[in-house]
This record gives C-alpha cells, structure tokens and sequence, in this order.
C-alpha cells in the first residue's frame, strides 16, 4: 500500500510539473495570514473560524463560513489596492478615478478561488486566494500604460543631473547579446517597493527595460517583472532561463523606491539583450530584493500604502 | 472513467480558452508586382483583420464550419471584417524580398461578431442546412451568379424546390439588385448595388426571427448557490456573458440573499451543454460554488 501511494506521488509531480515547482519568488507577508508571492503572482490569505462561546470552532457552521470568508476577501482586496502600479500610483488610486473598474476588481475577488475548512483540519480555516496575473491584471493595469511603444521613458532632469556618468562605454554588442536568456538586476539593500510596472532606467537617465517594450497581453500574463530573493541562477531558471544577464542596481529611484538605476555601460547591454523573442514576450526579469525582516515592519508599509489622499 | 473524462475535458478547456483569448495574428503576403508596397501593407491587414475576426468566429460558434463555408467566410470578411474590429495594433511590418510578414494585435468585438453571426445564418445552419427556393433573374451576369452562388452556400441554405423561404432575384435599373424573401407569413424587400449587401440584409431578418431561434436553441435556467456577497454574482454574470460560444441570451432572473449565502438564477440558451458543463465545472467548485442545470425549456 506505501508503495501504491509513493507511486501515485511520483506519477502526480510528473504530470503536474508547474504548479508543483510553481516559482513563487519574494513571498510579501501581510500579517500572519497572508502573502503575496512577486514570482507567480499568487495571494493567500488564511482566516480562523470565530469559535463560539464554549470555546471551539465549528467547521461547518455556515455563518462562520461565511463571515471568515468575507473578512478573508476583504483583506485580500486591501491588500490588492495596496499594491504599488508604478512610481506614482497604488491600485488604490488607478481605481478611484473609475468606478465601474473598482466594481468588476471587487466582483473578481469576491469569486476568488475560495477552500471551506476541512473537518480533518485542525486550524481550521477559510482559505482564499488569487493571482496578480490574468483577468486580475488586466483590470488593475491602466490601459494609460503605454505598453510596447518603444518609447524610452526619460527621468526629470533634476534626477538626470544629479547622476554621475560613467565614461566606460562598452563595445558595441553584436551576436553575444542573444545568447542570454534573461535578466536578473540584484537590487538588495536598495529597498525597493515591488510594483506592477517598475521601470529599469540607465544612468544615462534612458529606460533600459519596463512596459515600454512589453506589450500588454504579455504583461498581464507573465507580469512585467518577477521579484525573488535569491540571485541564485538555479532558482531563478524557470523565470529567466539557463543563461541570464546578471546586473547590480545602482539605487532605487522615485518616492517609493519602485524604479531602478543601473550604470550606462550595463544599460545599453540589457538593451541590447532586450530584443523581440523569449525574453520580452516572457518577461523573463527578475529584480532580487532583500528578504522581509520581521511581520511588523510589513504592517507598517500596508497601512502606508492605503492612505485615501495618496498622491496619483 | 468519469473522472478520467471530466480530467481530459478539463484539459481541452484550458487548451480552448488559451486559443480564445489570443489576439495575436501573423499574416504573410507575397510580394505582387501590380502591387505597391502600401497596396500590399493594406492587404495584409485586411488579411490580418479577416484572420482574428474568423478565429473568434470559429471558437464562439457551437461546432465546425466546413472547409468550403470557412474559406468562404474568410473570404467574405477580407472586406467585410471592420464592422467587427473593437481595437487593434500593429506589432510589426517585416519586409523581406519575398513579401511582407504582418504582426497584429487584435481585439474582436465579440458582441457584435455574435450578432453577425446569427444574422448570417451560422448558428442556424450550422448542424443543419436551411432549405429554400431561390430563383434568378434571366441575363443575370457569370459573375454575380457565381457570387450568389457563394452567398448560398456561406449562408448555409440548400436550394430546393419549396413553397417557403423562397428568395427571389431581379435586376433593376442602373446595376441595382431587387430581393425578396417570402415566408409563410411575412415578406421581406430590399434594394442594393452590393449584392452581398442586399443578401444580408433579407436573411439576417430571416435567421434572426425570435420563433427560428427559440426553435434551434435550448433555453434552460442555471442555478448557483454558494456567493457571500452579491458583488460576486454579478461579476460572474458578467463572466458568463463572455462564454459566446456555449450560451447566449443569459439574463440574470432571480437573487436569493440569505443570511449563510447568496444563490442566483439565470435564464440561459445553450448552445453546447457539453461545454457548458464544463466550464461551470472548471470555474465554479474551486470557488466553492455549487451549480444546478434545469432540465426544462422556460421560454
């Protein structure tokens, strides 16, 4: 009989490859019941059944059900709105200028993937989850963007001369930039907020990789960076693939720290390496960032982050 | 087994809703030397146009077109697709010696495709053929006759010797077509230089009689229960909306708010149960949504 199960197991991980190795990449913790999960764009949030008055939790009782449910939805859509688009705007903010769109983003949470608690479970708890990815995003991504216009966004002048240039120029890249399969910009110690469409800027002050050269199906799909934190090429290969670019942020750059700076030499490479094929229509980039420190300290950039006069 | 079927079904939905929501399509046109270099770009993109138009087409009707009425159908929407285009980008021209090669991204307003195609006759005829008279003007030109021929046959009617629908063919003055269609209790006229047009214009009131329609497609009632929030039923009324190619006509009839949940009721023509099963399968119970198909017809 073990040997059945053991079999059935090893049958299951290889027909279900993917979701069993799915990369979740920097797992964000809001609170202690919930996540985001910057590789594969998954949230979770796990809330207790109220126990009633002598003390236990009744699994199966429909209106604790369902009050947990709700609680759970509700913290998942704040934590959605908290959520950074870009260097100027929340979820929170795009959806306040549109009401029918702030409409059909609740709708869509309050049909999130949703687990009853199992009577053999002994926490006992309401499960509900969904992704940054698909029809979510595709609503929370302003159609404003100007997804693969080619266009090279430009920082302000103030922030441009204020860079220090770098002379070293590197040759011009020929055949050696295809054979890269990725992107990884190790941003650690830079404190970088994930956002659904940072901008990668050289120190020239020239965008070197973001929506501009993504178009939006591939955005919405694959989402238009992943964030990890580990820089490790094997852990990032189902994202980036057996031979990515490895290059260091300089700073992070705007008033929440979603952007980055790497130097111009690095620049001009990634944008060589940024051509039409896997790699843009993939997205396949990955920005390391620093492992959370403690739950507390997350707390206090989620109630930030919700501020209803927030700057647009 | 049943498992195993539901499993494999499963999978084939996935496969399906992946080619449903692609926009993209690529369009090779050889290099024609009467034509120019933006002459062939146009053509291209009429080309483009008329591609997504018909896989859209192709994934919202209930069951296959056959070879003959598909190419026909492209055909027909090289220079009738616009109507039908919401939004669209171009991704890229590539010139090569050979040609060109076109990228475009494109989205298909669905709800308008759906009307023209019913107006067409595909959901009516699509199983079956609509057998009508048709009869001709004398002197009437190879090539409009061989047009009308093509019409015939996109339309899916099988000409035959019957009282009703006869459609009836003249030439009036000046190159402009005179039909008119005759069934067992209405008539229908229309005047038109674009035969096409003219041809349309009396079958589309044809196919989209309430009674033919109520007639070809099974109306049932969808039951859900398990909602906490009526926010959550009306976006899954929109979603349902969006399932072209297996139901049509869904309306929202009935919401039951309870205090341990909220249930809805929807009066919906099937197309394809089969499918529709399906995709209630695949969405519903990971939601923890429960789902009950009536087996009566409601109107």
């Amino acid at each position: 009989m073990p040997l059945r199960i053991a079999f059935f197991i090893l049958v299951s991980l290889l027909i279900f490859p993917a979701p069993a190795r799915s990369f979740q990449g920097f797992v964000q913790p809001f609170g202690e019941n919930a996540s985001i999960a910057w590789g594969n764009g998954e949230i979770v949030v796990v809330r207790m059944l109220e126990k009633a008055e002598d003390g236990e939790s009744d699994k199966t009782a429909p209106l604790a059900v369902r009050k947990a449910a709700m609680q759970a939805r509700k913290q998942m859509l704040d934590m959605i709105l908290s959520i950074r688009i870009d260097s100027k705007r929340t979820v929170s903010a795009f959806l306040s200028g549109d009401d029918e769109l702030a409409v059909r983003v609740r709708g869509s949470i309050q049909n999130s993937p949703f687990k009853r608690p199992s009577v053999f479970d002994e926490s006992g708890g309401v499960r509900v989850s969904e992704t940054l990815r698909g029809k979510l995003a595709e609503l929370v991504l302003p159609t404003t963007i100007q997804f693969q216009s080619g266009i090279q966004p430009r920082l302000s002048t103030s922030m441009e001369q204020s860079l220090a240039f770098s002379d070293a120029v590197p040759e011009v890249v020929g055949s050696g930039a295809d054979a890269y399969t990725g992107l990884i910009i190790d941003a650690r110690g830079l404190k970088v907020t994930p956002a659904l469409a940072p901008v990668v800027y050289g120190q020239d002050g020239l965008g070197a990789y973001g929506a501009f050269l993504i178009s939006r199906k591939n955005a919405i799909d694959n989402g238009i960076v992943a964030y990890a934190i580990s820089s490790d090429p094997v852990v990032l290969r189902e994202r980036v693939g057996s031979r990515p670019l490895m290059v260091k942020a300089l700073t992070a750059y705007g008033s929440w720290r979603t952007d980055l700076i790497i130097s111009s030499p690095m620049a001009r490479l990634v944008r060589a390496v940024m051509r039409p094929g896997d790699i843009i229509d993939k997205c396949r980039v990955v920005i390391v960032v620093d492992a959370p420190i403690s739950l507390e300290n997350t707390d206090v950039i989620i109630e930030g982050e919700i501020q209803p006069n927030e700057e647009q | 087994m049943r498992n195993r079927l539901f499993f494999i079904g499963f999978i084939l939905l996935l496969f399906q809703s992946g080619l449903a929501v692609a926009g993209e399509v690529r369009v090779f046109k050889p290099m024609e030397q009467e034509l120019s270099h933006m002459q062939l770009r146009s053509q291209a993109m009429a080309e483009g146009f008329a591609q997504a138009v018909l896989e859209d087409a192709q994934n919202m009707l209930p069951g296959d077109m056959d070879e003959v009425r598909t190419e026909l159908f492209k055909q027909y929407l090289i220079y009738h697709a616009k109507p039908y285009i919401q939004e669209y980008k171009v991704l890229s021209f590539q010139d090569m010696d050979a040609g060109l090669i076109l990228r475009l991204d494109v989205k298909v307003n669905k709800r308008t495709l759906r009307d023209g195609l019913k107006r067409m006759g595909f959901f009516a005829t699509l199983k079956a053929p609509q057998v009508a008279a048709i009869v001709v003007p004398e002197g009437m030109s190879e090539e409009a006759a061989v047009q009308l021929q093509d019409l015939v046959t996109l339309s899916g009617i099988q000409v035959a010797d019957v009282a009703f629908p006869s459609f009836t063919l003249e030439l009036a003055p000046e190159g402009v077509y005179k039909g008119r269609l005759v069934i067992k209790d209405r008539e229908w006229v229309a005047m038109n230089k674009d035969l096409a047009v003219l041809w349309f214009d009396l079958w589309g009131r044809f196919f989209t009689r309430s009674e033919l329609m109520a007639f070809r497609v099974k109306a049932q009632t969808l039951s859900v229960s398990g909602w906490f929030s009526p926010d959550a039923v009306l976006e899954f009324d929109r979603i349902i909306r969006g399932w072209d190619s297996v139901v049509q006509e869904v309306q929202l009839v009935e919401m039951d708010m309870q205090s341990t949940g909220v249930g809805a009721s929807w009066n919906v023509r099937i197309l394809n149960s089969d499918r529709l099963n399906m995709m209630l399968q695949a969405f519903l119970p990971q939601r923890g949504l429960s789902f009950q198909l009536s087996e009566d017809v409601v109107k």
